[in-house]
Formats: C-alpha cells, structure tokens, sequence
C-alpha cells in the first residue's frame, strides 16, 4: 500500500518556550476530509502554523509527513511547493502589494513550470466569478480593509488557484454570512477530489453540511481527544466538548 | 542632546541653491495631471514658496533625486488660502545628505493641506525633514504623513509639529510617522509634537518604527515566496504608499521606476 498523504506523527510544540501541542496523531488518506473541532485556546491554530513551517512554533518532537516525505524540518515556501496550502484564520495584510501582484508571485513560485505565467490573468479571472470577488480587488492592498469574509473568500481563491495536494482550513467559515458561507464551501467541496486531503478546523457543523467530513477529530489540551465519523461533529454541536474532555 | 536635523538653519551648504515659486488662484492647477518639480542638482539651500490663493486647488510632487555626492536643504513655505487644498508629495531618494523643512501656514477658513512625505535612505545617506502646520483660523484641516526607510548605514529624522491657535477652532489636523528600519546599523529619529491652543479641535498623532514585520514575511512564504523576494516585496509595498495617491499616473509611474517599485499591471 502506498503511504498516505499526510501524517502528523507524535508531534509535539512549544511556541514561546510553552509547549502547546502534547503529541498531535493524526493520517489523512488521498481523497480525505478530516475536520478538527474543539474549543478556543487549545492549539488549532498552533498546528495550522506548525504543519506550515511558521519559525516561532518550535517543534520539539514528532514529524509531518507529505506523500510519504518528512517536510518537518523544510521551509514554508518549499512545503507550498510540495502542494501542501494553509488557509490562515487570520490572513496577514500587507500594504502596498498588490493581490495581483501577490497571485502573481505566488503562482509563479508555485506552479511554475505547470502553466504559462501569460495564462495566470485568465485563471484569476475565471476563480474571481467562482468566489464572487470583484476584480477591483486585484488593484487593492493585499488583504488591508478587507472584511473578515473578504479575506476569507481571498483565502479560497489562493487555495484554488494554488492546487495543493494538501489544505489545512483555519476556521475558514468564520466570519462569513450565509452567502459567503455557501459561496466559500462551495468552492471548496468542487475542490475536492480523489487525489487530494483537506483538514479542515471549523467550530460549526454549518460548513461540514456542504463539505461532509469522512473523519471528525475533537481537539483538546493540545492532542486529539476523540475521533470518529460525520456524527461526531453533530454530536459536539449538541453537547458540546464537556463529555469528550471528561472522559 | 539628539540632533533633530540633518542640516541646521546655520550650516553652511556647499552649492549654489536655487528659489522656485507657484502661486495659485481658484480652480485647479495644472487643470491636468500635477506639478512636478524637481530639487535642481546643484547642492546649497533651495527655496520654494507655494501660495494658495481663494478656493485654488494644487497637486504638486516635490523630488530630490540628487546625484550621490550632493548636499542641500531644502526649504518649502506653503500659505494656504480660504477654502484652497493642498494635496504635496514630498520625496527624498538621492544625495549624500539631504534635509527638508516644509512650514504650512494653514491662514484661510476651510483651508485644507495633505502632505505625504518618503524618505528613502540607503548607503550612508542621511535625510531629514522637519514639518511644522500652523494653523491660524477655524474650520481648517490639514493631514501630514510620512513613510521613512532607512537601509545599511543611512539616518533619517522626522520631525512633525502641528500648532492650533486659539483662533482655530473646529480645526482637524493630524500627522502619522512610519520608519521601517532594515538595518541594525541604520538610525531612524522621529519627533512628532502637538501643540492645541483651543479645545474644540480634533488631533491625532503616532509615530511607529518596525523592521520587516516577520508574520508577513510568513504569510508570503506559506505562498511559495521565498524570503528574499518576500521581503522585497514588502520593502516596495512600503515605498509605494505615499505614492499610491498621487492622481497623475505618468508622473506616479515615473517615480515608482526611479524607485524601482513599479508594480505589474492588472488589466
Ligand atoms: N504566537 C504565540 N505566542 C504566544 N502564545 C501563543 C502563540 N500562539 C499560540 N499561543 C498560545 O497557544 C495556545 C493555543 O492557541 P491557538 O493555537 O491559537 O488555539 P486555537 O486556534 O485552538 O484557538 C494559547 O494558550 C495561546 O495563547
Ligand atoms: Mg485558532
């Protein structure tokens, strides 16, 4: 059997000299959707920024493994070209650059060698439509007054545009209204194939209804607590996680 | 005690210096595009006078981009008239040491002056501006922001005051101060000052000096830039800001080639 797409192996982090995440397991298999739900402040965010490479977030032990290859130690531009995509809870903005500019660079980073840089405006143009994003926003700074869902949908359009293998999904449905909500999921379900893996850490069951989960994890103190299939999100949205961390 | 400027009234300057004038009446000027004038190459003092009579409207960019081993100071007056507007960019990019005093006489009720100010320092150049807005009378405005970069061994002093007589009320002013610092050798000043005489007025001021900010540097990784061109790419977002609002776009376009900041375009 060929190795899985992804697997994060006993891993353990500290950022800021706290250790934060206390031996993360986890397999994603090609075609794959795992969602993690759990509480605020237990480490979600942490392991989206570590799978990603981020500096401050220090691995103590444990390693992440993309197709087989541990990339635990490579840096967040070659795990991008390894088609492994972090949609950020928080997208960064930067003044004076362009999202044009931006898709450029990243594309050409990315996929070059794969498609014609000529060919970049075409696809921009025809994922705009897909997201509803106007193409004013190509000309605006990258991500500086945008809403929460304005970000949001910029982050579905980079993954789109970007092709990973591999998405992690920070609370990607946070902040959007109903709208967004659909425009964004819907993106990201036709996204979805058979070769492809997405980790997606949501706190509602409303974005697992349009991108249906094969495995559910509840996350908690930094570990996986608990997992098991779609029911397991419905369960967590009625109880809440008291009975998973009690247990 | 710190040296608040590169040049004081007193130095004396090695060049011949120069005096440029514009004076302004109502409706705008130029009726097209902007005034675009260059600081003359030849090192010394330069003066320029920008008078805004009743209800003119001016665009103007102010350039120094001297060759290396010049030295100059500049000295701007602006007297703004009753309901005139002022849009100034201001930019220090060549010589050895260049400093820039703009002084604003906001004089004229409804009078509005923006300024932008960039201080590009690299090498072991040293700039420095000193901005003082003073405004005399009510129902006035005036906005002054300034971007400084300051790279290898380069300096860069600002100084900003805003004065609001008595005799303003309703007056709005406000001035903000980004320095980027990309070296640890290099020396970034900033002095921002307020002085209100009247209560009914609406201020603000900040200063803020940062090197590269490194979630940024982050945010374009995880997108497959390397560090090097992220970094770049964040060094010429921050020169392009004061520019971005520049309305003529064949003069903004010349200066961000200049600048080396040009930006592929969208469409
Ligand atoms: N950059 C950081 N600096 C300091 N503490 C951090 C940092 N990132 C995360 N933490 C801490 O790690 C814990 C988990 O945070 P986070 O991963 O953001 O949780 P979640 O995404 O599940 O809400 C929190 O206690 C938080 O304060
Ligand atoms: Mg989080």
């Amino acid at each position: 059997m060929s190795a899985p797409l992804f697997e994060i192996r006993d891993l353990h982090v500290a950022v800021e000299g706290k250790e934060v995440l206390k031996g993360v397991n986890l397999v994603v298999r090609r075609g794959e959707v795992h969602a993690i739900m759990g509480r605020n402040g237990t480490g979600k965010t942490t392991l989206s920024y570590t799978l990603m490479g981020h500096p401050k977030y220090q691995v103590l032990s444990g390693s992440i493994l993309l197709d087989g290859e541990d990339i635990t130690q490579l840096k967040p531009e070659e795990r991008a070209k390894k088609r492994l995509f972090l949609a950020f809870q928080y997208p960064v903005a930067i003044p004076g650059v362009s999202v044009a500019s931006f898709l450029r660079a990243s594309m050409k980073s990315v996929r070059a060698g794969e498609i014609e840089p000529s060919k970049f405006r075409s696809l921009i143009k025809d994922e705009l439509k897909h997201l509803s994003i106007p193409e004013t926003f190509m000309t605006r700074s990258l991500n500086e007054g945008f809403s929460g869902g304005e970000k949001k949908r910029l982050e579905t359009l980079q993954l789109r545009l970007l092709q990973p293998k591999m998405a992690v999904l920070d609370e990607t449905d946070s902040g959007l209204d109903i709208d967004a909500l659909r425009i964004v999921s819907e993106n990201l379900q036709s996204f979805r194939n058979s070769d492809r893996g997405m980790l997606v850490i949501t706190h509602y069951q409303r974005m697992l209804n349009y991108i249906k989960p094969d495995v559910v994890h509840v996350f908690g103190s930094g570990r996986v607590l608990e997992s098991g299939g779609p029911e397991l999100a419905l369960k967590l949205e009625e109880r809440g996680y008291d009975w998973v961390e009690g247990a | 005690m710190k040296e608040h400027q590169i040049f004081k009234s007193k130095d004396a300057i090695p060049g011949s210096g120069s005096r440029h004038a514009v004076e302004a009446v109502a409706g705008r000027s130029p009726a097209t595009g902007v005034l675009h004038y260059r600081i003359p190459n030849t090192g010394g003092v330069h003066e320029i006078d920008i008078a805004l009579g009743e209800g003119a409207r001016v665009e103007m960019v102010i350039e120094q981009a001297n060759s290396a081993e010049v030295e100059s100071l500049s000295r701007v007056k602006v007297k703004a008239g009753s309901d005139s507007t002022l849009k100034l960019t201001v930019i220090l990019d060549g010589g050895a040491k260049s400093a820039f005093e703009i002084d604003t006489s906001v004089e004229g009720r409804g009078a509005r002056v923006e300024l932008r100010g960039l201080l590009n320092a690299k090498g072991s150049q040293q700039f420095s501006l000193r901005a003082d807005a003073v405004h005399a009378v009510s129902d006035t405005y005036s906005d002054l922001q300034v971007w400084c970069a300051a790279r290898d061994d380069s300096r860069t002093v600002f100084n900003g005051r805003i004065h609001i007589l008595q005799s303003a009320p309703r007056t709005e002013a406000f001035q903000k101060n980004r320095n980027l610092m990309l070296s640890k050798r290099a020396t970034v000043d900033s002095f921002p000052k307020l002085l209100i005489e009247n209560d009914e007025v609406k201020c603000a001021h900040g200063s803020s000096t940062s090197s590269l900010e490194p979630e940024q540097t982050y945010y374009l990784q995880a997108r497959g830039i390397d560090r090097e061109t992220a970094e770049s790419m964040m060094l010429k977002g921050f020169l392009r800001q004061p520019l971005e609002w520049i309305s003529d776009a064949a003069v903004r376009g010349e200066i961000e080639s200049r600048l080396g900041v040009v930006e592929e375009e969208w469409s």
